[in-house]
């Protein structure tokens, strides 16, 4: 009989995009200065694999889009996140603290990379939200575009990312083993979490 | 050729240290329902998951041993043919409930059209499925608003409607409360005459009492008790095996000890009054 | 009582009164999406504000101008004004018209805020209508009809639904969090804190009935290799409907055309 996992991926992707939106919504309602929108996209891309995570990221940018629709032009940035978590999973890198904090610099370096070349290109360099502000400052006073693109793009994300990565550390320590040996990545956090 | 059959089955899940189930041989008949009880972490569960086909293609582990449904191993199998033959309902409302389907009338279709069948007979199990259970005020309704209670009639009707000839259901009334319970087993006792072959893991015993032709009680993943219901509960000693007993057994018991038994063993009350009533009228002939 | 009238609404395709709702939903995407590109061969703002006014006419059209345009405007006065004025004061230009500090507003600036700011709109225009003409398990049918497999509309459709199940407990949790004295205001550190306690057990909960949907959507032939039919149906795209957007295309390949030549 076919294994029967997969329907097991499918319920969970739908459940990454909510956990974005829901993310999000929280970090609003407590007011932090974080975004926290993506934690979704970090854990089951983590614990579900690379495919599984670029779904969660496509599906979430295009419903994030109705209410937000600059997001639609950083569709790659949205699977982008995906792909590298369930990368990073894979080698480990979701396993402890220091790794985790690791994961979440090396793909808030990533993504911003890859944001501020699409704000350079699609938008003159100006990101589409508070970055857009703190970029616009920055050529305002007499930094180079693309200068200001990277600075305010990748420093906003690197301050993002490193504890979204974190969230999503403290949830997988939280998943049971019974799970985890349904899942793609699984044998990464069963082998690490039984020393 | 037994309808359901187990055959020395083990089965140990993914990193466990001791076995769920333990060497099992069982034949379930059909057209009958049985009645799964047992202390809980017995493996009840398991049980129900391993006819189902779950096990190990969705859950791993070791499975040793062999199941036979309709004479066919279990891993032979196609899971859409086992799905058209083979109902599973558990005790989580919520999770039963598809959350893509607009109205109760398409969640009840959606196995339906999964399965590939027309429109028109579509339309035609969804409706009669819909008339049986009593559910014709719930179908224009939005699944993912019901409530708990509502919700299950609905899971019921979205298996019922796969007329699969095998029931497995697992604590379906677990999370409802006494006029939810109430109607689940309306439906159940429904489908029991429609000659389904049901397997019903349900604590609350009296029920069990009632409905069930035949009884398996399950205690650390061993089958320690099987027989017709009334012969199982007739057995006081099951309470300490950490399963319970219905009262009226324990009262037909009780007559029994002060050697004043029933002429038949009662377990549920009707049959308790009709022995009491007849005594009685006996004693008045006197 | 049994409802035969919504019952025999599933034994003929979804239709509105409204030709424009009647479109297939990948037709309306495909007018919307190129009426939209029309913006990117032309520079000009005015005829980024022309096509904005055109979605507005089509929302008129559908009968859905009061959904469209409150949404719309929400979106499109946010928006807007945030790509013009970044621009306008920041964007470093020849022909300085204001300066102060770091603010520096130059012609080239505001030409480049008018510009985006239009095109935005236009981008809103394309998603609020969406949203407003198109209801996702039709556009799931229709994504079907051309091969997508149905595992793809599961995964569109439940994160619909996932989003405001999730939402709604969120904003228990919440409350509930706050009544047991779990600080939820306070300084940033206090707040950060009660971030996990509030995802972590919504994130978990809906982790462990993702297992169980699995098990439940198994029984429901979920993983059958059968295809799969469709209770509720659209009708097949009538000639009229196919030529329409043809001409639309070509309308618009054609004023594109034009635009790169002018
Ligand atoms: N997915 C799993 N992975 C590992 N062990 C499991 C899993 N599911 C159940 N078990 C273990 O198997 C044993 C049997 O559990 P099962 O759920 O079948 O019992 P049950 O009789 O249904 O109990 P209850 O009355 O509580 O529902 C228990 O010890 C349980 O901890
Ligand atoms: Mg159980």
């Amino acid at each position: 009989m076919k294994n029967r996992n997969m329907g097991l991926l499918i319920f969970l992707i739908p459940i990454g995009v909510a956990v974005n939106f829901v993310g999000g919504q929280i970090a609003v309602l407590l007011k932090l200065p974080l975004f926290l929108d993506t934690i979704g996209t970090f854990t089951i891309g983590a614990i579900a694999g690379p495919f599984a995570g670029i779904l969660v990221g496509l599906l979430t940018c295009l419903s994030i889009s109705i209410t937000n629709p600059q997001s639609l032009f950083y569709v790659i940035n949205f699977m982008l996140m995906g792909l590298l978590a369930g990368y990073l999973a894979k080698k480990g890198f979701f396993t402890t603290v220091p790794k985790t904090i690791g994961a979440g610099a090396i793909m808030g370096l990533i993504v911003g990379i890859s944001g501020s070349l699409i704000s350079y290109f699609l938008f003159n360099g100006f990101g589409v939200s508070g970055t857009g502000v703190l970029g616009g400052i920055l050529m305002g006073s007499g930094v180079p575009v693309w200068a200001s693109a990277f600075i305010s793009n990748m420093s906003v994300d690197i301050i993002d990312k490193v504890p979204t990565a974190l969230v999503a550390y403290l949830i997988i320590r939280n998943i049971p083993q019974k799970t985890f040996v349904k899942l793609p990545n699984g044998n990464v956090f069963l082998n690490a979490y039984k020393k | 050729m037994s309808y359901i059959e187990l055959k020395n089955v083990s089965y140990r899940y993914p990193l466990a240290e001791t076995d769920a189930l333990k060497n099992i041989n069982y034949a379930f008949e059909e057209g009958k329902l049985y009645g799964i009880i047992g202390e809980n972490g017995g493996g009840k569960t398991t049980f129900c998951d391993l006819i189902k086909g779950l096990i190990p293609s969705f859950y791993g582990g070791d499975l040793t041993g062999e199941v036979f449904i309709k004479g066919k191993e279990i891993r032979e199998w196609e899971s859409s043919a086992l799905a058209s033959t083979i109902g599973y309902i558990f005790q989580n409302p919520f999770t039963q409930i598809s959350g893509i389907k607009e109205t109760v009338f398409e969640e009840i279709a959606l196995g339906l059209e999964n399965l590939g069948v027309e429109r028109e007979e579509i339309i035609d199990r969804v409706t009669s499925v819909v008339r049986q259970l009593k559910i014709e005020h719930l179908i224009k309704n939005n699944p993912n608003k019901l409530s708990g209670g509502q919700r299950q009639r609905v899971a019921f009707a979205s298996i019922i409607a796969m007329e699969t000839d095998i029931l497995v259901i697992d604590e379906p009334t677990s999370q409802l409360d006494p006029k939810g319970t109430s109607d689940i087993f309306e439906i159940i006792h429904l489908l029991k005459e429609q000659g389904k072959t049901i397997l019903l893991v349900e604590h609350k015993i009296d029920l069990i009492a009632e409905y069930a032709d035949e009884v398996l009680v399950i205690k650390q993943g061993e089958l320690i008790t099987n027989g017709k219901t009334s012969d199982v509960f007739s057995n006081v000693n099951l309470l300490n095996e950490g399963v319970n007993i219905p009262q009226i057994a324990l009262l037909s018991n009780d007559m029994k000890e002060q050697g004043k038994p029933f002429d038949t063993f009662a377990i549920t009350r009707s049959q308790a009054r009709e022995q009491i009533l007849k005594k009685g009228s006996e004693k008045i002939c006197h | 009582m049994m409802d035969e009238t919504f019952i025999n609404s599933y034994r003929s395709p979804q239709l509105s009164k409204n030709w424009l709702l009647n479109l297939n939903p990948l037709n309306k995407i495909n007018i919307y999406i190129a009426l939209g590109l029309i913006t990117l061969f032309f520079q000009h703002w005015q005829v980024n504000v022309v096509i904005t006014l055109v979605f507005i006419l089509l929302a008129v059209a559908a009968g859905r101008f009061k959904s469209f345009i409150s949404p719309f405007l929400k979106l499109g006065l946010v928006i807007g004004p945030f790509f013009f004025i970044v621009r306008a004061i920041f964007w470093p230009g020849e022909n300085m018209i204001f300066n102060y500090g770091i603010i520096n507003i130059t012609q080239e600036g505001i030409d480049l805020g008018i510009q985006y700011a239009t095109i935005m709109l236009v981008v809103c225009g394309i998603l609020v209508l969406c949203t407003v003409t198109i209801k996702a398990e039709d556009l799931t049918y229709s994504l079907e009809k051309i091969g997508v497999p149905h595992n793809i509309s599961f995964m569109i459709l439940s994160s619909l639904q996932l989003i405001i199940d999730l939402k709604d407990k969120t904003n228990v949790i919440m409350d509930s969090q706050r009544s047991r004295g779990i600080e939820t205001e306070g300084n940033v550190f206090v707040r950060i804190k009660a971030f996990v306690p509030v995802l972590s057990p919504l994130f978990l909960g809906a982790i462990s009935g993702a297992e169980e949907k699995t098990i439940a959507m198994d029984a429901r032939a979920f993983s059958s290799a059968n295809p799969n039919t469709h209770l509720r149906f659209l009708r097949p795209t009538p000639a009229l409907e196919k030529i329409l957007v043809i001409l639309v295309d070509i309308l618009i390949l054609g004023l594109i055309i034009l635009g790169v030549v002018l």
